[in-house]
This record gives structure tokens, sequence and C-alpha cells, in this order.
């Protein structure tokens, strides 16, 4: 069964062919991308987890924006936001923030460095699962509508840690979106 | 013969009930589907009707709902944002509970026609259905910079019920399994 490919699109079976640099192989009856060949797939991997995991530690840990208005300030950070709504009875909606925005993409990016030193099988199933619950993504697009929203009543200065969000953003936009799950499982598994 | 693990894409044999590699489960989850798909559809007009945001000024509080909020963006003329809220909010939450609905209606009844348009839709909702949290994450955004002693912003009991109108709708989606309909047309192709 190794060398054969489902289409996810139309789910026709297909033989697996191997590709050399700069091509992807197409389902042959939908036209869809089954897969393709990104070199030097393992060193992008471990960059992008690496400097991922240590911009978004920068963006939890100093403020994302400092907004003025009337003579006062104040700097927004996303770990002091949550803790404000669980102490103030918006349980849901800050839990769901610390695990969707925070806790499940550090979780990933941790996960993801440890494949490159120490493939686990565990850690390759955690990852497969966690992709669909993580929305950091949707978060800073979040930060910059809310950013639209309040433009006109004062004064919004970027933070280092807005920095850091945009840096682990792009990061995991690699790793979820171009890096396919099934490649973490190519790369990855035959080590375990 | 074969059957592809949705979680992982892995090759298993038909008879499998887990993937070989992931451990996931290959059984279709239509009917968990539709529970998911009805209980989020409950949800949606409760987030739409009641206030999304709360807005304290000096001794008034203001509350806004969604709609309120696009119609305040676009009376400001910031019109893209307001067609980017408006979509994600209101229209794709709705049009997903329709693709939902009418794919596992086909998928019941085994209807082939338009197939490929049907793996579009498929492809369409499982992309979409995170943005619909955008909303709920301007509301936290706006608690989180706009708090001072005289003005404030809150999450208004919408923005609870939309967070679980979207968990709900992503749960739907994550259960909707098109592969038990691209077996059944792949097997109505070959005869």
């Amino acid at each position: 069964m190794e060398d054969i490919v489902i289409c996810s699109k139309c789910e026709t079976p297909q033989k697996r062919v191997k590709l050399k640099k700069g091509e992807r192989a197409i389902c042959y009856y939908c036209g869809s991308e089954l897969y393709k060949y990104i070199p030097r797939l393992r060193e992008k991997i471990l960059v992008s987890s690496l400097s991922g995991f240590l911009m978004m530690l920068l963006g939890l840990i100093f403020p994302i924006l400092q907004f003025n208005i009337g003579g006062m300030s104040k700097d927004f950070n996303l770990i002091d936001t949550i803790k404000f709504l669980i102490e103030n009875g918006y349980l849901v909606v800050g839990v769901f923030t610390l695990f969707s925005v925070v806790l499940f993409p550090l979780i990933f990016f941790f996960l993801v460095i440890k494949l490159n030193f120490l493939a686990d099988k565990k850690a390759l199933e955690i990852i497969t699962h966690l992709q669909e619950w993580m929305a950091f993504d949707i978060f800073v697009v979040g930060i910059l509508v809310a950013m639209i929203k309040i433009f006109s009543y004062g004064e919004i200065m970027f933070s280092v840690g807005f920095v850091g969000f945009i840096g682990a953003f792009i990061a995991l936009f690699f790793l979820t979106s171009i890096v396919k799950v099934e490649y973490y499982w190519e790369l990855y598994y035959k080590n375990v | 013969m074969y059957r592809r693990c949705k979680h992982c894409n892995a090759v298993n044999l038909k008879d499998s009930l887990h993937c070989k590699r992931c451990g996931g489960e290959l059984k279709y989850t239509n009917n968990l589907s539709l529970a998911f798909g009805i209980a989020g559809l409950f949800f949606y007009i409760p987030a739409n009707i009641y206030p999304i945001l709360i807005s304290k000024k000096l001794a008034k509080v203001y509350s806004s709902t969604i709609i309120d909020g696009i119609f305040a963006l676009w009376s400001e003329g910031d019109y893209p944002i307001a067609i980017i809220v408006f979509l994600a909010s209101v229209l794709i939450p709705l049009i997903k509970f329709l693709i939902i609905f009418y794919l596992l209606y086909s998928i019941k009844f085994k209807k082939c026609e338009f197939y490929k348009f049907k793996v579009s839709l498929y492809s369409f909702i499982s992309v979409s259905g995170h943005w619909s949290l955008l909303d709920v994450f301007v509301v936290v955004v706006l608690t989180g910079i706009v708090s001072f002693k005289m003005m404030s912003v809150l999450p208004g009991s919408g923005a609870l019920y939309f967070l679980i109108m979207v968990i709900l709708t992503i749960l739907s989606v994550k259960y909707l399994d098109l592969r038990e309909l691209g077996e059944k047309c792949a097997k109505s192709k070959e005869s």
C-alpha cells in the first residue's frame, strides 16, 4: 500500500510516483494536487518551528499594541486579556482563546521542534489532531480588524509583541498550510 | 478496496477500523455531523439577536449586535472591513449550514451528480469554518485594548452563543465524511 495514494478530493486511488525538484503530483481524475516536492523540507521545518516558537514567546511576553486616548494609555497583552476574561466571568471565551491561540500553537511548535531531534509517534498523532483547533492566524487578523475599529478614537502604536505575533503567524502558515500533515508522517514516521 | 484516513491521508484496507499510521477512526461519522449541525443552527439565532459587544462610557452602557457593528463600520466608510465582517460572521455561517445539510442529504441518498462541485463545497466549508471566529477574537482584542476606568469594552452574551455556534459547526464539518459519497460514486463510475 506504500506505493498507492488516494486523492483527498475525489477518493480515487492511484500509483505514487517519485518526484523531482519543482514537480508536483496531480490526480488524473479531478486534477487536484496530491503531493509535491519541497526541497530541504526537514531544514525548513526546523527553522520555521524554532523561529515560530521564539517569536510566539516574544508576542506573549511583551505587549502587542499600545492605545492612547484622551491622555490615558493602555498596553494590550494577550495573557493579561485572557486572565481578565476568566476572572470577570467570561470563562468560555477566555478558555477557548487560551487554548486555540496560545497553548495549541505553542504545543504544536514544541512538538515539531521535538520531531527533528526525537521522532515520536505520539507527537505525530498530536500534531495531526491539533491543527484543526488552532486559530492563531484568525486572531492576528482579529487584531488588525480591531485596530481599524478604534483607529479614529485614539492613537495606536505597535509594540514588540506585534512583531513576534507576525513572525509566529508566518511560521505557522508555512508549517500548517504549505507542509501538509502527511508530510510530517512521511518525513518522521520512518525514524520512530 | 482501500480507504483513506481523513486525518493523516494514509492508505488503509477498507475493512480496517483504525488507521494503521495515526490510529484515527476510519468509520463514517455523518450522523454525528448532522447532530452537531442542527445544534449549531440553534445557536445561530441567539448569536445574531443578543449583543456581541457591550461598551461602557462614563455612566452610559451601549450594546451592539453583529449587525449593528457592520452598520457602524459601513457608516464610518470602512467598507472593506464591513464586508469582511459581514461575510465572516453572518453570511458564511449561514451558507455553511446550508452546505452541511446539502452534503449530508447527498451522502444519505447517494446523489452522485455534481460530485466535483460537492467536493469544492466541502473544501470551502473546511477552510472557511475557523474564519467565523474572527468576530469573537475582535471582541477579545477590543476588551484587552479598551479597558480604562471611564471607558471599557466587554463581550456580550451574543459572543458566547456565537463562539458555541462556531465550535459546533467546526465539529459538524470535522465529522462530515465525504469519503462515503466518494466511494459510492466511484462504485457507480466503475459499474
